[in-house]
């Protein structure tokens, strides 16, 4: 007693800047916590005892700030301790928010994407992408672009100068090899054939399709690929095979990059000559196209009857039905099982798809009974074959009866040669213009001085998001003069210093100087927050001409930047973190979901749709719990949520709409997505206490600490008869598990009726049992299901936008709030609610905050 | 639009990190490695799978009767095992296909990187990574990845591997420009990142300390990159086709002339780690002059219809014929020592996907070649075996074969020693 009461008065004395405990605190702290954490027990590490407590300093701060946190989720005192009196935790946030410096970051790297965004909006390069194999950037705090998670290593920076070097490479290439002229011949062998774009018969090759799929249409000779930039001449032989009456066959060629991905649809290629085909007997056509380097000549037939779209597919079938009812049979016969009903067409694949329709039509038992067009067998058959959308079986198997029977397109033979003369590609095109941007003059109107020069002053500030000194400026400068002193030529300058600018740590850093964010860092947290790349020319000015540091011109910015549409990158970057919807990428559903990747991509759509339309209508917090409204496609609607699908044709399905939705329901919200139960979820299970923890962090904001090391991951529904629910109830047991399970264990529980995919069931699959789902929450309250829990949330809807403005506030300043910045968001989102403000009041709240604008 | 994200033609240099050249810390000719001990790894994995019951033998053990997908391999019977009911218990689809190296879950650390890192560091190139037949991006389904779970770049084009393996004088002098100037991009940049330095905070210069502290690291290697650039390379006498055979319908030649340059990489100790993608989308294959009757993954939709299945095995035939001339160039060729470059190289040809016609990736068709294993034989495990073995333990066994003091991959902590050695 003697000692500790020695150790507490030099302790007093050692912090002078201390704030002695009020009377009434004190006996609180020694009634509640010191029979665990007196100095002499110190029970977990953590020692409570002292007479005073220095606000100022860090360590002090953290440790009352985990005392407070503990005393206000009911673990300490631990139960069933009595609770200490409430003057504790009012005493403890009141100076925790009092003596809480605002900040505290360091200057923050660009991270992947935001270095991929940099570079596309400086050099004008839209498609540029970071290198494969450049090092993934580490998630802190949940997000991936947070200050002290952003390190820097040797590989790192490796991979940031190889980069630099890639790119400096675009604007400023090593010289060129000299142009070699030669003769390619293409005969039909030597000509790509894909799926059943085309065929070759006798030598010749025969084309069917126009499909916007390359791949299912186009051919290409497999052995050509331009080396040098240039005008080429191209001799084609091409010829009909039996064409209706009358019938002229539009050839078309494009120049296609050999590189590109057989994916690509026709539009993304240029087209460098049209002509008729017109004859039986092969007509050669020579013409003259530029080619550029990497490029390879793509045949297309433009006005094919086949294009590979379901509407127009009945009536080809029909018109060969008509001619031949055989062939209708054979169809008949491979659509239906032997007991009538309709099949799938898989089996039909291309030309063995073909050749199982030809023995069929030569077996001379086959069934003709309903191989009449207006039998209702072959009607039903003639509806599916409209309807079954994006299955290219049929239109691949239907290729080859033009093949064999006609009207196709031949191709005899292709012959480039060249080049003829030198030509500019779309690169050569692209570097000048790049090398004008970057100075406003092109390097040959000025001396390589001057053009360093104007570099210099129009780009540096760029690159480095604020006006740059003459220092600096000239340290940049002599990187290119230098080199060209020792003999180097004017692009190898160029090169260097482009190269030195993107490996400055003014431009791969952001955020540079501490406390008050100043115009320009507040500018750059703006853009790369919110667009997601360097400040454009607007938020540059209202940063230059002081605009920016009022909260009128600071709104201004916030709402003309704030995104408007789905596929912007902060909705896509932000949600998918937030809401873990990246992770499913990741996951593949198991077959028995009949979850396609297409699915899987409308899932994260939904999330995406319905986020930037609660941002973009400022629609009530309590909408993105149960809003009634909800963004999906038709079909998806169908099979996931219950809607009838009213889909009119595949275009049709394939469109993300906005649907109603009566609120109370099952779907809708952030709770009833496909996407976040599927995201927590593994793709063959339901993880209650994944769930559970999901809920507690991404909605309610308040993460339980990890679990234990020891502890086996739960895996649910083992042995048939057991429910999850029985296996959770071993966690409320066990006391170790039951302080954060009883927190966990509910919010997943309540979620058990949305399936991995998140589908409504009512029925455990591998017990059989009826879902339970009641649960009790932390709070005492009791819910019966998920839609009780939309309820509970939305009465109680400040926890959830809180954890809202908490998670968007770490991802904008790149830092967990800390106490301090914690107080202003909870004061922020209760005003918000006062002013019956919506989601994007509260964004543009959050952005005038002190928290936002502090480093 | 140019969204494969291979090497483009004139990148030789740069693009893709891990497989930038380094001097060599063991000169050609390394010392003999001990029997039992193989010296490098080669991963060939077929995107869209074997089939199986043309790839298993109906028996077991060394009596078996050769399956038709294998017959042409038959000449090197003795030096193979074939492995049936060996998987990763991994998801199941397309995007789960890099299970292959990967294990049981998908995109992580894989196993050729693990050897890169343990033993790949002292050749030239930890490790060289390949790819055929890709007719679209292949993002996500990588082979490869780092121990950070990130892809690594596969390489298409027999140009751009020549370059990298056997650099001419010109291309030497690029390449050290390149390292020279960059070296003095770097200490320009020091030099203001200074200046900038003393106008911040303590709190932030420990930030940039970071920053520093990777320049240095940077620079040293290009200074050792710098130093090594005229120590001689090896120079084989090897003609390139004139054009790259980057469409995919001819992935066909495209294997020959990679395969070639695999065999040249290991007899020059150029790298010990090597893996091989066979990719595949609707590229239509003529063999024997007889175009087959759908594209490539078409035919793995086989759905078990007997013409489908027919042509597909035809088509992996094909495959397993350029396999054989490259385990006949590796029982040729021989090393420093006068041993076959087979007995010191594994071979590992497998895949990520059991079953492509219902995508699933259980019971991986598996196949080892070379590494001074004992082999001729069918090793058939049973996948309903209680604590039934892994492909990972097979794995495992492969890893200690290199020498690696390791005990575990992915799911698996034991190790096919007892079956296989």
């Amino acid at each position: 007693m003697k000692g500790s009461f020695l150790v507490t008065a030099v302790l007093t004395l050692a912090a002078q800047a201390a704030e002695p405990l009020p009377t009434d605190i004190a006996k609180t702290i020694r009634t509640s916590c010191l029979g665990c954490h007196a100095t002499a027990v110190s029970k977990g590490g953590i020692d409570l005892e002292r007479a005073a407590i220095d606000w100022n300093a860090p360590k002090e701060r953290a440790l009352w700030e985990r005392a407070l946190r503990a005393v206000d989720q009911k673990r300490m005192p631990p139960p069933p301790l009595p609770r200490p009196a409430e003057i504790l935790s009012k005493y403890l946030a009141d100076n925790l928010a009092r003596h809480t410096p605002f900040g505290g970051n360091v200057p923050r790297r660009l991270n992947g994407a935001e270095y991929e965004a940099t570079i596309r909006e400086l050099f004008d390069l839209p498609k540029f992408r970071l290198p494969m194999g450049f090092p993934p950037d580490t998630q802190a705090h949940g997000f991936d672009n947070v200050a002290a998670a952003m390190t820097m290593s040797a590989p790192l920076m490796e991979a940031y100068a190889n980069t630099a070097w890639e790119i400096a490479d675009t604007v400023f290439p090593p010289p060129g090899r000299k142009p070699e002229k030669r003769i390619w011949n293409s005969p039909p062998p030597d000509m790509v054939t894909s799926f059943s774009a085309s065929t070759v018969r006798n030598g010749v090759l025969r084309m069917a399709s126009r499909a916007e799929d390359i791949m299912r249409s186009c051919t290409w000779p497999a052995r050509v690929e331009i080396m040098d930039s240039g005008v080429y001449r191209l001799t084609l032989k091409a010829s009909q095979f039996k064409p209706k009456p009358g019938q002229s066959m539009t050839l078309e060629v494009y120049a296609r990059e050999i590189d590109a991905t057989d994916r690509s649809k026709i539009r993304a290629f240029r087209r460098v000559y049209t002509t008729q085909v017109t004859s039986e007997t092969p007509q050669t056509f020579t013409f003259e196209a530029e080619l550029y380097e990497g490029q390879t000549p793509l045949i297309r037939w433009a006005n094919a009857e086949l294009d590979h779209t379901s509407e127009q597919l009945p009536a080809l079938f029909r018109e060969r039905f008509e001619r031949n009812p055989r062939l209708l049979a054979a169809y008949l016969q491979a659509l239906h099982n032997p007991d009538g009903t309709p099949r799938s067409p898989a089996r039909l694949r291309g030309r063995n798809g073909y050749d199982l329709i030809n023995r069929l039509m030569q077996d001379e038992k086959l069934d003709m009974t309903h191989a009449t067009l207006d039998s209702p067998r072959t009607r039903r058959m003639l509806t599916m074959i409209g309807t079954i959308g994006g299955l290219n079986n049929l239109h691949d198997t239907l290729a080859h009866e033009y093949f064999d029977h006609g009207p196709s397109l031949q191709i005899h033979d292709l012959v480039v040669e060249g080049p003829l003369a030198p030509a500019e590609g779309p690169k050569d095109k692209k570097r000048k213009q790049i090398q004008q941007a970057l100075a406003g003059v092109a390097p040959d109107a000025v001396t390589p001085e001057e053009y360093a020069r104007r570099v210099a002053d129009r780009f540096l500030p760029r690159a480095f998001r604020r006006p740059v000194d003459e220092a600096t400026r000239s340290s940049f400068l002599q990187v290119a003069t230098k080199h060209w002193q020792q003999g180097h030529t004017f692009d190898e300058g160029m090169h260097l210093m482009l190269r030195k600018i993107l490996l400055s740590p003014r431009f791969l850093y952001r955020e540079m100087h501490p406390g008050d964010l100043d115009a320009h860092d507040l500018a750059t947290r703006l853009a790369y927050f919110l667009p997601q790349g360097p400040p454009d020319a607007p938020l540059i000015e209202a940063a230059q001409s002081g605009r920016l540091a009022t909260p009128a011109g600071l709104r201004a910015e916030a709402d003309r930047l704030l995104p408007k549409k789905p596929d912007a990158l902060m909705v896509r970057n932000f949600t998918g973190q937030w809401l873990d919807t990246r992770k499913l990428a990741s996951i593949m559903p198991d077959p028995a979901f009949q979850f396609s990747e297409a699915d899987i991509a409308t899932a994260r759509q939904e999330v995406e749709y319905f986020f930037a339309e609660m941002l973009a209508k400022n629609l009530p917090m309590t909408d993105f719990i149960d809003p009634d409204f909800t963004f999906t496609t038709k079909p998806f609607a169908a099979r996931n949520y219950g809607y009838k699908n009213e889909a009119q044709n595949t275009d049709d399905a394939r469109r993300i709409v906005r649907l109603p939705l009566t609120r109370g329901g099952r779907h809708g919200g952030l709770l009833g997505l496909a996407a976040t139960m599927i995201a927590t979820a593994n793709g063959v299970d339901t993880q209650p206490v994944l769930r559970g923890v999901w809920v507690l962090d991404r909605i309610l904001g308040t993460p339980p600490p990890p679990p234990p090391s020891d502890v086996p991951a739960l895996t649910p529904d083992i042995g048939g008869a057991t429910t999850p629910r029985e296996l959770l109830a071993a966690h409320t047991k066990e006391p170790r598990c039951a302080s954060c399970h009883t927190m966990i264990d509910p919010f997943g529980l309540v979620l058990e009726n949305y399936d991995p995919v998140g589908r409504w069931r009512d029925i455990w699959p591998k017990s059989k049992k009826p879902i339970q789902s009641a649960v009790t929450l932390p709070d005492g309250t009791q819910v019966r299901d998920a839609i009780e829990l939309k309820r509970w949330l939305v009465a109680n809807i400040d926890l959830f936008s809180t954890s809202f403005a908490t998670k968007l506030l770490t991802y904008a300043t790149g830092r967990a709030p800390n106490f301090a910045e914690r107080t202003e968001i909870q004061s922020i989102v209760a005003e918000n609610r006062r002013t019956n403000g919506g989601a994007r009041d509260l964004a543009l709240a959050l952005i005038a905050s002190k928290t936002f604008r502090t480093r | 639009m140019k969204n494969r994200h291979h090497t483009p033609r004139r990148r030789f240099l740069q693009a893709g990190f891990a497989t930038i050249a380094l001097p060599a810390l063991e000169a050609f000719g390394a010392p003999e490695p001990p029997p039992n001990r193989a010296r490098t790894f080669v991963a060939i994995g077929a995107y869209l799978g074997w089939h199986a019951p043309a790839f298993y033998p109906k028996q077991t053990g060394a009596g078996y009767q050769i399956p038709p997908l294998l017959e042409p391999l038959a000449e090197h019977r003795d030096h193979f095992t074939i492995f049936s009911g060996l998987d990763h218990r991994a998801p199941n689809g397309h995007d789960a296909w890099n299970n292959f190296l990967c294990g049981k879950t998908p995109g992580s650390y894989s196993l050729d990187q693990m050897m890169a890192d343990r033993i790949g560091q002292q050749s030239r190139f930890p490790s060289i990574h390949l790819i055929a037949g890709a007719s679209e991006h292949t993002n996500g389904r990588q082979i490869s990845y780092t121990k950070e779970g990130v892809p690594l770049p596969e390489i298409e084009r027999p140009s751009v591997l020549y370059k990298r393996l056997f650099m001419s004088q010109a291309d030497r002098a690029r390449v050290e420009y390149v390292l020279t100037s960059g070296k003095s991009a770097l200490d320009d940049v020091v030099a203001d990142a200074k200046r900038l330095e003393a106008e911040l905070p303590a709190s932030d210069r420990a930030k940039l300390g970071e920053y520093f502290e990777s320049v240095r690291g940077v620079e040293r290697r290009m200074s050792r990159q710098i130093e090594t650039i005229d120590d001689p390379l090896p120079q084989p006498d090897y003609k390139l086709p004139e054009t790259d055979p980057i469409t995919p319908n001819l992935m066909m030649e495209a294997e020959q002339v990679l395969y070639d340059l695999m065999a040249l990489a290991i007899q020059t100790e150029s790298t010990r780690v090597l893996t091989f993608g066979l990719y595949g989308l609707g590229q239509v294959f003529t063999i024997d002059g007889q175009p087959l009757s759908a594209g490539y993954h078409a035919l793995s939709h086989h759905g078990n219809d007997p013409g489908m299945v027919r042509d597909l095995v035809k088509l992996e035939r094909s495959h397993m014929r350029q396999l054989a001339g490259f385990l006949r160039q590796l029982r040729e060729k021989k090393d420093a020592h006068g041993r076959p470059l087979l007995d010191s190289t594994i071979v590992l040809t497998g895949t990520g996907m059991g079953d492509a016609s219902r995508h699933s990736n259980r019971d991986l068709p598996t196949l080892v070649a070379g590494g001074g294993f004992k082999h001729g034989r069918h090793i058939a495990i049973d996948q309903q075996a209680p604590n039934a073995p892994l492909l990972g333990d097979l794995y495992v066994t492969l890893m200690q074969r290199l020498g690696m003091e390791i005990g575990e991959f992915s799911n698996a902590s034991r190790n096919l020693n007892q079956l296989f050695a």
